[in-house]
């Protein structure tokens, strides 16, 4: 018998490729209540966050294959790829989902991060906060646009017509917001 | 816009970020995805930039999915037969691959040689191969085939870029691997990066395991062994896998290849063992 517990995500992530189901349904009780928040989150419906986290779920069995070590730890890629598909039902849903006011993203507030049970769920709640403290930190305008492109799906051109602003300032906010993010999670931003 | 450094190359930085949010045009995508198919230091850029897009991700207010959920998408869950998904024309570029490797075995130290003395032929060549699937697989993207399909082809293209990668190094160590029992037509080469850190493994004439058993990597020395990986072959007996050992490669005595589970080997079947002493060159170089 098989304990799954005792194998780290990379090790997880590789029985996947070999169909061992057990190891996605390890991945599932470890990142399947984030991906299901996430889902409900940013779609608003249970149908749809199930429905979505589902389709997640089969990708990654599909698709664990070309995960590669060197682009990123197997959370960050599961979270992307929980990402990339709601975004893609928000944007074949668009008129018919609620959408957020755009302008509650300047004030956002930090959310409430998940039940600490675990020495790593504490490191991850360590690194968590740090990022959200950044994202908090970064301009008004430069944190809107991420909102919005990550829980929203906007693509730059869309922002640039929502925001009524021109497509270059909306391409520098973008970029100026992930370099700020990225300096952060390596550690080159000190509290 | 691409940036150019010293070394020549271009590379798209102030695209990252948005492709990292997944918030480019199609096309803009396009590009930025080619350019990190060959390019480690954007690679390593977005996957830093994910990672922190995935915290965002991971704040928001954290809900139980319902019970039923997750056997719901447990028996949903279809089998990735190989075969089935793969197109002919990436299973043929595989199998040559193999047919190559079962020729050229027995005359290993001939085909480190051939390797290094060639290694940049072999690169163009495969690069081009790479190219041309690259340009294909996005075809049948559009054509919108199964994610299984396209996961497959990339999959392979991934494995054939990064053994280019190695054979365009011309300070990597060969590491031959044969059958303890010389049954068979198996072997494989392990192709070791000089840092040691960073190695590509190939092997060919194995037998297919049933999942989830698979082939584990162990790194032997007198005093332990460690795991170092585990590696799929597939129904032509072709498996290839990227190495990355906690220490150097060259800390230990030999390479081995074992099934596992331990219980799941047919006593003397070489086609399921593989080992292959690690001797350090770079001195010599």
């Amino acid at each position: 018998m098989i304990d799954y517990q005792d194998f780290d995500d990379h090790q997880l992530m590789h029985r996947v490729t070999l169909e061992d189901k057990g190891a996605l349904e390890a991945i599932y009780t470890r990142y399947g209540s984030s991906v299901y928040s996430l889902a409900m989150y940013m779609l608003k419906q249970e149908a749809l966050a199930e429905e979505a986290t589902q389709d997640i779920f089969l990708n990654i069995w599909l698709k664990a294959s070309s995960y590669r070590t060197d682009r990123g730890e197997p959370r960050a890629w599961i979270m992307s790829v929980a990402h990339h598909k709601i975004v893609d039902v928000i944007r074949s849903r668009r008129r018919t989902l609620a959408v957020t006011d755009p302008d509650g993203y300047e004030t956002l507030e930090l959310l409430p991060s998940a039940q600490i049970s675990t020495e790593e769920e504490v490191e991850r709640k360590i690194e968590r906060e740090r990022i959200l403290k950044a994202v908090a930190t970064l301009p008004p305008p430069q944190r809107k646009v991420i909102m919005m492109a990550y829980f929203e799906g906007y693509s730059q051109s869309e922002m640039s017509e929502l925001l009524n602003q021109p497509l270059g300032t909306v391409k520098t906010r973008v970029r100026l917001a992930m370099q700020k993010l990225r300096l952060v999670i390596e550690g080159d931003v000190h509290d | 816009m691409f940036t150019t450094d010293p070394h020549n190359e271009q590379h798209p930085e102030e695209q990252l970020g948005a492709y990292a949010l997944d918030i480019l045009d199609q096309a803009e995508a396009i590009q930025v995805e080619s350019h990190l198919l060959a390019c480690y230091r954007c690679r390593d850029t977005v996957a830093h930039m994910q990672a922190s897009t995935a915290i965002i991700g991971e704040s928001v207010d954290h809900l139980e999915p319902p019970a039923a959920l997750q056997s719901r998408i447990m028996n949903s869950l279809p089998r990735i037969g190989l075969d089935a998904t793969v197109p002919a024309h990436a299973s043929s570029l595989v199998g040559s691959t193999g047919r190559i490797g079962k020729v050229l075995m027995p005359l290993a130290a001939v085909l480190v040689l051939a390797l290094l003395s060639y290694n940049v032929y072999v690169n163009s060549v495969l690069s081009s191969q790479v190219e041309s699937l690259q340009r294909e697989s996005a075809v049948l993207t559009r054509w919108g085939k199964l994610a299984a399909q396209e996961s497959q082809v990339m999959d392979h293209l991934d494995e054939l870029r990064a053994a280019s990668n190695f054979l365009a190094e011309t300070a990597s160590t060969d590491v031959i691997l044969e059958s303890p029992t010389n049954n068979g037509n198996s072997g494989g080469i392990l192709l070791v990066a000089d840092d040691g850190r960073r190695a590509m493994l190939m092997v060919t004439g194995m037998r297919e395991l049933e999942p989830p058993s698979s082939y584990e990597v162990w790194l032997v020395r007198p005093d332990r062994s460690e795991w170092a990986g585990q590696l799929k072959v597939d129904s032509k007996g072709w498996g290839a896998v990227e190495l990355y050992p906690p220490q150097s490669l060259f800390d230990f005595d030999m390479v081995r290849l074992t099934p596992a589970p331990a219980s799941d080997p047919v006593p003397g079947r070489g086609d399921m063992i593989l080992e292959g002493q690690i001797v350090d060159h770079r001195i010599a170089r």
